[in-house]
């Protein structure tokens, strides 16, 4: 199942939280080989992993296999603070109700080459768009590899560019905003053969979506 | 006038914000079409791309190409010597054609491929690799006589390739179990609206200038990409799924 982990709630996911960021150094430091990010004792993590950042676990057997991290547009994120050209065209999309989407990744093991049904990297994309719009989040941003953006097409989701592609230390990255109502969550969990809630919440947790006055 | 005035991203958010609205591929081809001759381009091509050890043909979804380039590409085997699929396979980022290498020595055929589309008026192409789910990669392919792209226009034409290939995708993706498997080329489309008219395979020969045994392979290749048994149930079948209409 996907936990949604939160400032108030965090410390109940102290060991799955640290496991999660052991994860994330396997996969963008030595795996992606992603330069600039802070590691320590074999964990990434870097400056947006602080109280604003909301984080979707997945969760098999007491243990972490897949995740993703949700930062408010409102605060700084990847896209404001350190790719600002990648939405040279309209800007960078900043409201209460539009987070930024970051780290989605599925442990090496349950990534699967082709879909399954109930697979780690589907229950994290329905996890996450349900939490969007259980929080009445209207969409959110995403900074990816260019050659990555064809697979959100069977997933139903409904894409706008912020900018043009650039190519940052080798990779063609491009921006882009994401709208997300309740059918772009039936089309994912379609494609995905989920038919149900994947969520678990513990503890009291605050809505997400907070105004700055 | 002067190339450097041109606002590529303008122009590239414009087609991607109309994008949205087309409803029918004979749509997309035209407005696509204009927006590329801004950039040099006399056309362009969305087409999976062809598997060379499955020796199998490419599948066209978005069929642009000048002059029905890609029915004589199609019935000449053109992919299994196209050094651009050579790139595309084992590329992630765009490239030019003259980035794909061959030698003329050693490949004749590659040679052939490279002369005829210049013929064609399609000297210099700019193409798009798209990876998709399953390991499936996906090709769009834009191509003309220009001499030279802008930087700020190869962006562009990017982001473009990358939307356009998911619009492509959602207008034939419609009601079909694998799209892949169904979208006729031009030359097959003209054919069977020929025959939708009531010609014979001798009369389209003679209409099209072309030999009756291409007629009856275009036919052949048409049923077998819409499963159908015999000519009638072919033409019923392309103008079900509205790829030629009476």
């Amino acid at each position: 199942m996907i936990h949604i982990v939160t400032a108030e709630n965090r410390k109940l996911y102290e060991q799955e939280l640290l496991e999660h960021h052991r994860i994330r150094y396997n996969i963008y430091v030595r795996e992606n080989k992603w330069k600039n990010l802070k590691v320590e004792d074999g964990r990434e993590s870097d400056q947006f992993d602080n109280d604003d950042a909301i984080y979707i676990l997945a969760i098999e057997d007491g243990h972490v296999v897949g995740g993703s991290r949700f930062v408010p547009t409102i605060k700084p994120h990847l896209l404001s603070e350190i790719f600002p050209s990648l939405a040279d065209v309209t800007g960078v999309p900043r409201s209460p109700d539009i987070f930024e989407w970051t780290r989605l990744f599925a442990v090496v093991e349950k990534r699967d080459r082709i879909t399954q049904a109930g697979s780690v990297t589907g229950k994290v994309l329905c996890g996450g768009l349900e939490f969007l719009l259980g929080e009445e989040a209207t969409g959110f941003t995403l900074v990816t590899e260019a050659y990555w953006l064809a697979r959100t097409h069977s997933w139903g989701w409904k894409l706008s560019p912020l900018g043009m592609p650039a190519l940052i230390e080798g990779e063609w990255l491009v921006a882009s905003y994401v709208a997300v109502d309740f059918e772009t969550l039936q089309a994912t969990r379609h494609h995905y053969g989920i038919e149900e809630s994947v969520i678990v919440r513990n503890g009291i947790t605050r809505p997400a979506i907070r105004y700055v006055a | 006038m002067s190339a450097k005035l041109v606002d590529y991203s303008k122009l590239a958010f414009n087609l991607i914000d109309e994008l949205e609205r087309f409803r029918t591929p004979g749509e997309m081809i035209g407005r696509m079409s204009s927006a590329l001759s801004q950039f040099g381009f006399s056309g362009f091509l969305i087409s999976t791309t062809p598997d060379l050890r499955a020796a199998s043909q490419r599948q066209t979804f978005f069929d642009g190409w000048p002059n029905n380039f890609n029915d004589h590409y199609i019935e000449n085997d053109f992919y299994k010597d196209d050094p651009v699929v050579a790139m595309c396979l084992r590329a992630a980022d765009p490239f030019e054609w003259s980035e794909a290498p061959y030698d003329p020595k050693t490949s004749p055929r590659s040679k052939t491929v490279m002369d005829t589309a210049a013929e064609f008026g399609l000297k210099n192409r700019y193409a798009v690799p798209i990876y998709r789910e399953r390991g499936f990669v996906d090709t769009v392919t834009m191509g003309g006589d220009y001499t030279e792209l802008d930087p700020r226009a190869k962006r562009s034409i990017h982001l473009i390739a990358l939307y356009a290939h998911s619009k492509a995708l959602a207008l034939i993706g419609a009601g079909h179990a694998n799209p892949y498997r169904c979208i006729l080329s031009n030359g097959e489309r003209e054919v069977l609206a020929w025959t939708a008219a009531g010609k014979t395979s001798w009369e389209i020969s003679v209409i099209l200038g072309v030999s009756e045994a291409a007629i009856a392979k275009r036919i052949k290749m048409a049923s077998r990409k819409l499963g159908s048994v015999n000519k009638t149930q072919t033409v019923v079948e392309a103008i079900r799924t509205k790829q030629i209409s009476v």
